[in-house]
């Protein structure tokens, strides 16, 4: 995750260090900070821009897990993150020199990972009857993709800075979740459904949407700062935060439901928000 | 009288009164600029003769110096200045008249720097502009030193610093040029204040100096002010006004010779970002009227265009007025004299005879613009240069003004070791041919015994007088004879 971030940390440092005030042929002291508020996002007259953003979004997945019985090897998955792409394009339009209120559009794919260990007891040939404790590392993978539309108040200071906050829905597109067992010790294996060895790692994967929430809303926050590239082209890197309403997925008894051992495990609170890091170009229309 | 009365009566009035302000002045009309850009774009500097404006814009992220050229009254396409130098911030540049040298500030200039921000100076080549020198320590300080403004002669340079030991803020300084070297900038203490004073301009006439200020009283921001200079100082600084200055900041203000025209800089809202360059139409604070000279330098027998350096020297004085170059590339060159004096014109280049004459200007001629191409000859046998010599009347001593003549003709001899020439004396057409003969004869011996006394071999230069027989214009008008009283130098061995 660091290294995915570190390239967006390095340009941002380096668009704000450039951008320090210095001395110059004009002034001695260097630009100063404007007298007055800054003019609109657009450079020009018209008060409309056109955004298009690209950037990455880290996720922060949580939830409880309450156990009914012995504890499982599902109490070690509750929490876990992940970087997903996110897509948006939007318009900005100019309420005051330093106010604006933008409608956004975008597509977004939320990623996380899980992992942990257990002991299971393993059957040395299926059928035999015949156990042996092995501990296995469990990896649990989702990808739930969402489209979004959202609507946010920017707010400009003097000194460039870009500050937006906003409201946005979140309608699940598709899911897909992938789960891989690994044997870490001992000498089984897995076995499929006909009792053939498959070694020591079994993936299962499927896209199963109806275990998230097809629903969410989101509380956005964000500061950016501005970067005329041109006379109608602005530059804004952005760092923001998504802050979820309503939970990434319902309470789980499902999963945790032995037929003959009854509850096992309940899954609740299943929460995550996010940060997203993003370039912006905007086009003065 | 019914009260009625009485408020009509001063209505009529107050109006007339109006209408006769309004007459006195004109209204000021502004036009931006056609290069100006969403960046910063200020210190407009235009050449005496119109055809070539420099400005700096930050358009690329970094101060730098753009160039547009005039055709057919409008500007066209601009193109970055590169051959200047390296530098982290670049521009304010200001031109002699001929725009052959450019005085401009730099900060972190690879040129290295005396302190923060600097002046360099380029000359223009073949017609690219060199690579920026440092104006040295005498003007620059190790604090901030920028927007330097060169008089039409070359030999005052005004600029701003906020150097320690002035008022406050940064001040407007003045240096001379002390034909060597720059003098000590000295703090034009009677306009500056404990205020920012900046961008000065000094107009054309070298009188009126035109410069921003924030202090007290002003209409916002920056301002422009106006002041003329009366004797050594400047009288009060008065504001330039509205429409030109506004509540934002104006700054970068400058005026044409003999134009109505000013350009100026200002961030006032309704422009495109940041500073931005106006065309004020008319200039209400008017230089005065000045005498322009124009003209081309060329190659006597083949018409090519020659860079020749060109030297103005007032014939009273015997004082050098201006220094200065005409153009590699089109053998262009632009100078402004002040009228009501006599000047000597001299065009100097390694590969022809040098070429000398007389420039007349009267009192009452200010606002004029005079023509005056010139044709240099190549150094070959037969071609002949006329000597700027004079001597008082029926007499044959040389006059102290013929002296930086001669001591060219000198220096071109020396130069030139292969050369002999033929010291040729002509009179007018005014008293006997004999006469006329010996005072020819004494005339060119005179200049042949100044040339020996600096050093040239007496054996290298032979004399001739002609008298009245070889007229250069056969008539007997002031004029005609004007141009018949002549010393010329013919080359006759190579």
């Amino acid at each position: 995750m660091g290294r995915m971030l570190r390239p967006f940390l390095l340009t941002f440092a380096l668009l704000v260090t450039s951008l320090q005030a210095d001395e110059d042929v004009l002034r001695p002291q260097g630009r100063p900070e404007p007298l007055s508020a800054p003019p609109p996002l657009s450079i020009v007259h018209s008060p409309w821009a056109l955004g298009i953003e690209l950037g990455g979004m880290l996720s922060f997945f949580g939830q409880n897990i309450t156990q009914h019985q012995a504890p499982t090897y599902q109490s070690n998955l509750t929490n876990g993150s992940g970087i997903g792409p996110f897509f948006t394009i939007a318009i900005d339009y100019t309420l005051t020199d330093a106010l604006g209120i933008q409608a956004q559009l975008g597509y977004e794919q939320v990623h996380y990972t899980m992992s942990g260990f257990y002991d299971a007891p393993c059957e040395t040939l299926p059928g035999s009857g015949f156990f042996i404790p092995t501990r296995i590392e469990r990896s649990s993978s989702q990808t739930i993709a969402y489209w979004t539309g959202g609507f946010a108040l920017r707010y400009r200071t003097e000194s460039e800075w870009i500050l937006q906050g906003g409201i946005a829905y979140h309608s699940r597109s598709n899911a897909s979740v992938s789960t891989t067992d690994t044997i870490t010790n001992g000498t089984c294996q897995f076995f499929d459904d006909v009792g053939t060895p498959i070694g020591q790692r079994r993936t299962t994967s499927g896209s199963n949407t109806n275990d998230f929430a097809a629903d969410r809303w989101s509380l956005n926050v964000s500061v950016g700062y501005r970067v005329p590239l041109s006379e109608n082209v602005v530059l804004i890197p952005r760092l923001g935060g998504q802050l979820f309403l309503n939970p990434l997925a319902g309470d789980d008894a499902t999963s945790g439901f032995h037929p003959v051992l009854g509850q096992i495990y309940t899954f609740t609170n299943r929460q995550l928000h996010a940060l997203q890091l993003a370039l912006s170009l905007w086009f003065n229309i | 009288m019914k009260w009625w009365m009485l408020i009509w009566a001063a209505l009529v009035l107050n109006a007339s009164a109006q209408i006769e302000v309004r007459k006195l002045k004109p209204t000021v009309e502004l036009f931006p600029f056609e290069f100006n850009s969403s960046s910063d774009d200020f210190c407009p500097a235009i050449t005496h003769n119109g055809a070539t404006l420099y400005f700096t814009s930050d358009r690329s992220g970094e101060q730098r110096i753009y160039v547009c050229r005039s055709r057919a009254g409008q500007w066209h396409s601009h193109d970055r200045i590169r051959t200047l130098g390296d530098a982290k911030q670049l521009g304010c540049p200001t031109l002699t008249p001929d725009g052959q040298t450019m005085i401009f500030a730099a900060y972190q200039h690879e040129a290295g720097g005396i302190g923060r921000t600097d002046l360099y100076v380029s000359k223009r080549s073949d017609g690219y502009w060199s690579k920026g020198t440092n104006l040295g320590s005498t003007i620059n300080s190790s604090a901030w030193d920028s927007q330097g403004s060169i008089s039409s002669d070359g030999r005052t340079l005004y600029f701003a610093s906020d150097r320690p030991g002035g008022k406050g803020g940064t001040d407007l300084y003045r240096c001379r040029w002390l034909g060597d070297r720059w003098s000590e900038p000295e703090p034009l203490s009677e306009l500056n204040t404990e205020y920012d004073e900046s961008t000065p301009s000094i107009a054309p006439d070298n009188k009126t100096l035109y410069f921003a200020s924030n202090r007290p009283g002003g209409l916002g921001g920056f301002d422009i002010y106006v002041a003329r200079l009366q004797g050594n100082r400047f009288g009060q600084a008065s504001n330039i006004g509205e429409p030109i200055n506004s509540s934002a900041n104006d700054i970068s203000y400058i005026a044409l010779p003999n134009s109505t025209t000013a350009y100026f800089a200002s961030d006032r809202s309704g422009g495109l970002g940041g500073y931005d360059i106006y065309r004020a139409v008319p200039n209400p604070e008017m230089p005065e009227p000045v005498v322009t000279m124009n003209g081309t330098v060329r190659n006597s027998t083949t018409q090519i265009p020659v860079g020749a350096d060109i030297i103005i020297t007032d014939l009273k004085t015997r004082q050098k007025i201006a220094t200065f170059r005409s153009d590699d590339e089109t053998g262009e060159y632009y100078v402004t004299l002040t009228a009501g004096r006599t000047y000597a014109i001299t065009a100097y280049h390694p590969d022809y005879l040098f070429y000398s004459e007389q420039i007349d200007v009267p009192a009452d001629e200010r606002g004029r613009n005079i023509e005056k191409n010139i044709d240099l000859a190549p150094i070959a046998n037969e071609n002949v240069t006329r000597l700027l010599v004079f001597f008082d009347f029926d007499k044959a001593d040389l006059k102290e003004e013929s002296l930086p003549e001669l001591d060219l003709a000198a220096s071109f001899l020396r130069d030139h070791p292969e050369i002999k020439v033929r010291i040729e004396g002509h009179t007018d057409d005014v008293g006997s041919d004999d006469y006329n003969l010996q005072l020819s004869r004494r005339r060119a011996d005179a200049v042949k015994k100044y040339l020996v006394s600096k050093g040239i071999d007496e054996k290298r230069i032979t004399t001739v007088g002609y008298g009245k027989s070889q007229p250069k214009v056969k008539d007997t008008t002031p004029e005609a004879r004007a141009q018949n009283r002549r010393v010329e130098m013919k080359i006759v061995a190579k």
